[in-house]
């Protein structure tokens, strides 16, 4: 029986004995997750002037030198992750043993160890860049920030394309209460078009649509600050039944309470909501000395890899539709951390669903 | 359109059992414990029309918002609870169950019904395994929830105090968050320190306004006499524990697996993913004070309720107020 031989060469040093306990193990738990919390309510990794803007000169310095603002990849909480690998580890060889009913545990417990293993590696021997690529460009460089890195094989970018689904992004609900009754119809939106409301007299026409609505403050004229559809409006004329006046408002997607207007008894909803992407791809080829020796169309969950790169379909550039940005990662911890997975759930699965079974089968 | 209708028969359903579970409670009747249950069967049949008719609908699984998350909440603690009730015997925990399904699904009317396509990242066979898993392990730590409140109940005194107190924590928090995003106003509260933790304290005094006069209300109705043996919800406490737990950590892998397959990493320290990781070892800790130690009874229970509360921060509380990766279940 080596796991007792085991406990009685390091059952008296004070340091297997620390490590071994569950206090400890407990505590390590708890303060671990109090940090982790911290780490949510403070905003992590963003840049220098984004932290001066919602904190005080002083207060991100005191953040800054207890490493709040890096929180997951500081030292002391990676400390904090391996004195618990520590405690996972003594605990384990403490109670090793072969028999049915530790077998949930030995694997459960061992696995947690695997998964922070595998983290290590990856970030000991990951690297994790990204790549700009046009349509037709060849390229074996990426970037790990701004420094370049040299792939062994070239890749090109044969086609990128983005699709959308088809939706009508832009509509008007219009509801009116005639005698009681009311009426509800839902438009497309055309500008110049004239719209009779059925069922009432009213008679509506959209003039005019701007993207970024603001008021200039001198000629108190309407304006769209930008061409960016920030507070998409449009200026409708309404035309009344009685006496077929007319009166103009304008209706926000954004703020569709805004112009509430009381007097009249006809109510106008503008709904605008941008183009829905369904799905973006680029089409690959990945080259060895000239030639082809893979290609693959990639897109969002289903990336492509070689030699032990892993090419994501990240994002793309809304300006310039032939530019795909791929993210590129070599992780060569990721079997292992899979491994720890697969042995996480088994485990747990035996703890908690197999074993109570077979106790209830021993005690009857 | 169809969904819609078995929506609104759910609520009836989950309704009229939470009305006629509070009655058996009183009426130590079979035959109205018998209606009270098959009143929750009957809304529970409802909700699986409703999330099939919205998966038929939509032509996607129907667990991409927090509007389709509530409605498949409902669905999962009913669920669980029939299927504990089945093995344990729990009726009077009926009327807490039967009213959390009918909480989850009344959410559901402060927020955007409208199925909207997927995007991207969320076109995958891992959304109904990372989801499905989540939601089943959700419910299980639901029915601890109300197991330990049970218990707290039965003790009355403090304890009951402290017991109704969580349930305003619980109803208040997701209310308040819900309401302010309704109205546009939750935007100066996200990713700023000091307001998450102001929104922290509105909470805590609005949950203590409405405090009192449930406290009370409880109190006159003797409720305590009507439920279960202390031993019984322990144990019901602990086995619900137990057995979300492993889901709950297999929903959380499946989510890494397909994160490290739609953006190359596997763990980001995203919000969602720190509070999901926080979430899992709470409910370590009680499970390994629980298995090494015995703990057991009033401080555990107290401690298990801790762990719902921080579930639901990590449900909905994040979503909300802190921006991340799963921002998009808004």
């Amino acid at each position: 029986m080596t796991d007792k031989k085991n406990k009685r060469l390091f059952a008296n040093n004070p340091l297997w004995k620390f490590f071994s306990s569950i206090k400890v193990g407990i505590t390590i738990l708890s303060i671990i997750a109090i940090a982790s919390c911290i780490g949510t309510i403070i905003p992590q990794d963003l840049k220098n002037d984004e932290y001066l803007a919602k904190y005080s000169h002083e207060l991100y310095n005191i953040l800054k030198a207890l490493n709040l603002t890096t929180l997951y990849h500081s030292w002391w909480f990676t400390t904090l992750l391996i004195l618990l690998m520590l405690n996972l580890l003594v605990s384990t060889i403490n109670r090793f043993s072969l028999k049915l009913k530790s077998i949930g545990f030995l694997i459960t417990h061992s696995s947690i160890i695997i998964i922070l293993l595998g983290a290590i590696i990856g970030t000991v021997k990951g690297e994790r860049g990204f790549l700009w690529l046009k349509e037709g460009e060849v390229s074996s460089t990426f970037y790990i920030g701004d420094v370049p890195k040299k792939l062994y094989f070239e890749i090109r970018l044969k086609d990128f394309i983005l699709e959308h689904y088809n939706s009508d992004s832009q509509k008007i609900t219009v509801s009116v209460v005639k005698e009681g009754k009311s009426f509800e119809y839902v438009y497309p939106v055309e500008i110049g078009r004239q719209y009779d409301v059925q069922g009432t007299d009213y008679k509506i026409k959209l003039l005019r649509y701007v993207p970024d609505f603001v008021i200039d403050a001198e000629t108190k004229e309407v304006m769209t600050r930008t061409d960016e559809p920030n507070n998409p409006a449009l200026q409708v004329e309404i035309t009344n039944p009685q006496g077929g006046e007319t009166s103009n408002r304008w209706i926000f997607a954004r703020y569709p309470g805004m112009h509430s207007d009381k007097e009249t008894d006809i109510d106008i909803i503008y709904h605008w909501a941008p183009e829905k992407i369904k799905d973006f791809k680029s089409e690959l080829e990945i080259l060895e000395e000239g030639r082809i020796v893979q290609s693959k169309t990639i897109e969002v969950n289903n990336p492509l890899e070689y030699k032990g790169y892993i090419f994501y379909q990240a994002s793309y550039n809304p300006q310039d539709l032939t530019v795909t940005g791929l993210q590129v990662i070599k992780d060569p911890g990721v079997p292992v951390v899979y491994t720890g997975f697969i042995m996480l759930v088994f485990g747990l699965a035996v703890i908690f669903y197999v074993n109570p079974i077979l106790r209830r089968r021993n005690n009857v | 359109m169809y969904s819609s209708i078995f929506i609104n028969l759910t609520f009836a359903g989950y309704f009229l059992a939470s009305i006629v579970y509070s009655i058996s409670l009183f009426v130590n009747k079979r035959q109205v414990y018998i209606s009270a249950v098959t009143l929750y069967i009957l809304g529970f049949v409802f909700n699986t029309a409703a999330i099939i008719g919205r998966w038929s609908e939509g032509t996607r699984p129907p667990f991409s918002n927090m509007y389709e998350s509530l409605l498949l909440l409902a669905w999962a603690i009913a669920l669980v609870y029939l299927g504990i009730n089945l093995i344990y015997r729990i009726r009077p925990l009926g009327v807490f169950a039967a009213f959390a399904s009918l909480i989850s699904l009344g959410y559901t009317s402060l927020l955007d019904s409208s199925i909207e396509p997927l995007m991207p990242a969320l076109q995958s066979n891992w959304l109904t395994i990372h989801v499905v898993a989540l939601f089943i392990s959700y419910a299980a730590f639901t029915v601890s929830y109300v197991a330990a409140v049970a218990y707290l109940i039965k003790r009355k005194g403090i304890d009951m105090g402290l017991a109704i107190y969580s349930i305003c924590l619980a109803v208040v928090g997701p209310t308040l968050i819900f309401a302010l995003a309704r109205g546009g106003l939750l935007g100066r509260f996200t990713q700023s320190t000091g307001w998450i933790i102001l929104l922290g304290f509105i909470n805590l005094a609005i949950s203590l306004v409405l405090w009192a006069p449930l406290y009370f209300v409880i109190k006159a109705t003797k409720i305590e006499k009507h439920m279960p043996e202390e031993s019984l919800l322990d144990s019901v406490v602990y086995k619900s524990i137990a057995f979300g737990f492993p889901f709950f950590v297999f929903g959380t892998i499946a989510g890494a697996v397909w994160a490290n397959k739609a953006w190359g990493r596997y763990w980001g320290w995203d919000p969602k993913e720190t509070w999901s990781f926080i979430t899992l070892l709470v409910y370590a800790i009680y499970l390994h004070l629980r298995y090494l130690k015995g703990w057991k009874g009033r401080s555990a229970n107290l401690f298990s309720i801790v762990g719902f509360l921080v579930v639901i921060i990590t449900f909905i509380g994040v979503n909300y107020i802190i921006s991340g990766l799963h921002s998009y279940a808004e």
